[in-house]
């Protein structure tokens, strides 16, 4: 068996996730920086926002970008899906967010479902590494 | 609401003695709210603390089942949470769970060691975060007998009751047809006591059962470690290596051993791993440089300057301008008078690296090595006007004897280094009697 190296740099790779917004309401952007994802639905998410980027039944355009860092370690290409949505809920949370539930109106199903596949079996891989680790 | 299945309402049932803490400064709260009301935990059975300090007082004050921590809180506050939840219900089944965008295999496996039950990746899908809550409350509510008497030992441990612990470990060994993890629960406990001996056993034990079992081969390394059976411990370590991940905090442990193993390649190999992350721990970063250091002094002794040179260049970049770990390079590169190679290393580090106590003695050691000690001299007393150091009075007073300097200012200079390091005046005075 050939010698296993101490450390792999894939178990250092991140999956990160980026989403900009672009409201077509109001027809104001948020930078990707601004958002975070909490959740991901069959055809939505919950995300949160800055404060009055978007009111309830407000249609937006969402650019999701899926990509490992650092990309130079990962065989997996950066995977990216524009939706166009419409804010189904909104909820106050802290001074300066909204809790954000987003339906999704017009997509690539076939994108979204893989990446749903994709964070179900990240969650699957985590979970084996701990069984792993404390059985 | 949706109908639950048998399964789930009996789980459910359960969760009613509970209490839960979301321990959230961002975001999460609202998706794990709603999973708790599906599985019919009331509003008042769930608390939520949105900083670090609520979180830390309220896991005193309300002594939660199950804590469900962001990791934005800080790796330290998750990791007290943990400890003061199982401090605080220790005969109390109890969960902890941490939620992270953060997702790194190395990362989670860190969590693993830490005895986190489930990292909870962001972002998630809520049939992901249902399943896995499902999975670890029933582990934890309806354990198998083996599992339930493997926590009647632990119990036995933290209440301090080592010989019912011993017998409850001993126990869960009948109850499982492959129980390395009692067998690893058995060495730690014989570790405690200091008998590595008995502890080799039991983890030599365990690995019958499971090969890959990780606390046994973690226990083992570390037995042997002590026993300072570096050949064995580094042939577990490899073994160790092959099935798991490892985890951050081990990997110093992993550096120490390749180098006591004189596995030179094992550190580069660290080195050509780690300088390709974007982010290196502080901590691993020492060991690694200093772990470097030491191959650059083996190829040294065997008069291989190239690839001492190379370990020390290494060495420098890993050390991430530590003044400790530079010094040592830059000692090295004296000793082994390499003298442009000091220089360009000189020309290399920052003002602030290059101008520190540390490094100006190691460059007044080089100039006394050369010869030139006046210099050396003049150097260390114009230092000694700006910084108090017991080692460069040390050198003072050598450099004054060497030099044949008057009785009466070597006298002053004792005087002035007993002032200052009034614990070290033996030290000083000897220096000065070696007078020819």
């Amino acid at each position: 068996m050939p010698k296993a190296e101490w450390i792999q740099t894939q178990d250092f790779v991140e999956t990160l996730f980026q989403v900009s917004l672009k409201n077509t309401s109001t027809r104001s952007s948020v930078e990707s920086t601004e958002i975070e994802i909490i959740e991901l639905r069959e055809a939505g998410m919950v995300l949160k926002l800055p404060k009055r980027v978007a009111a309830s039944g407000h249609i937006v355009m969402l650019r999701i970008l899926r990509k490992k860092a650092p990309q130079s370690h990962s065989s997996v290409q950066p995977l990216e899906i524009t939706v166009t949505a419409k804010i189904s809920t909104i909820e106050e949370h802290g001074a300066n967010s909204n809790i954000a539930t987003v339906q999704f109106y017009q997509y690539n199903e076939n994108i979204w479902l893989a990446l749903l596949k994709e964070c179900s079996d990240r969650q699957n891989k985590a979970s084996e590494l701990i069984k792993k680790i404390q059985e | 609401m949706e109908e639950l299945t048998p399964e789930v309402k009996k789980l459910t049932d359960a969760f009613k003695e509970l209490r839960f803490l979301i321990a959230d400064p961002s975001s999460s709260r609202k998706s794990f709210r709603a999973l708790l009301s599906e599985l019919r935990v009331r509003p008042n059975q769930i608390t939520i603390a949105e900083m670090a300090s609520d979180a830390q007082e309220l896991t005193d004050k309300i002594r939660p089942h199950v804590i469900i921590a962001e990791s934005t809180l800080g790796v330290q506050v998750c990791l007290e949470l943990l400890r003061k939840q199982t401090e605080n219900l220790p005969t109390e089944p109890h969960a902890f769970f941490l939620v992270s965008t953060q997702n790194s295999n190395s990362l989670v496996t860190s969590a693993a060691d830490e005895n986190i039950d489930a990292v909870l990746l962001k972002p998630f899908t809520y049939g992901s975060i249902r399943d896995r809550l499902l999975e670890v409350m029933t582990q934890k509510l309806f354990p198998s007998p083996y599992t339930s008497t493997l926590r009647l030992g632990r119990e036995a441990l933290l209440a301090g009751d080592r010989k019912k612990a011993l017998q409850e470990f001993e126990r869960a060994k009948t109850l499982d047809a492959a129980p390395a993890l009692a067998c690893a629960q058995l060495g730690e406990i014989f570790q405690q006591d200091g008998d590595h001996e008995a502890a080799i056993q039991q983890f030599q034990e365990g690995l019958k059962f499971n090969d890959k079992h990780f606390r046994c081969l973690i226990g083992i390394v570390e037995s042997h470690t002590t026993l300072k059976d570096h050949v064995s411990a580094y042939r577990f370590a490899r073994q160790l290596v092959q099935h798991h991940t490892i985890p951050l905090k081990r990997i110093p442990e992993m550096i120490r051993l390749s180098v006591l193993n004189q596995q030179f390649e094992d550190v580069v190999g660290f080195y050509e791993t780690t300088t390709s992350l974007e982010t290196l721990d502080e901590t691993l970063s020492i060991y690694l440089s200093a772990g470097l250091v030491i191959c650059g002094l083996y190829f040294l002794r065997r008069k291989d300057t190239p690839s001492a040179i190379s370990a020390f260049r290494k060495a420098e970049i890993a050390a991430k301008q530590q003044p400790r770990i530079l010094k040592r390079i830059l000692e090295a590169l004296i000793s082994a008078g390499l003298e442009s190679e000091m220089k360009a290393f000189l020309s290399r580090v920052p003002d602030e690296v290059r101008n520190s106590v540390e490094i100006r003695i190691a460059q007044i050691e080089s100039l006394e090595k050369s010869g030139s000690i006046p210099k050396a001299l003049e150097e260390t007393l114009g230092m000694l006007n700006s910084s108090k150091s017991d080692k460069l009075y040390e050198i003072a007073i050598r450099l004054s004897v060497k030099l044949g300097r008057k009785e009466s200012l070597v006298e002053d200079l004792v005087w002035r280094a007993g002032e200052a390091f009034p614990d070290k005046r033996d030290v000083f005075s000897s220096l000065a009697a070696r007078r020819p």
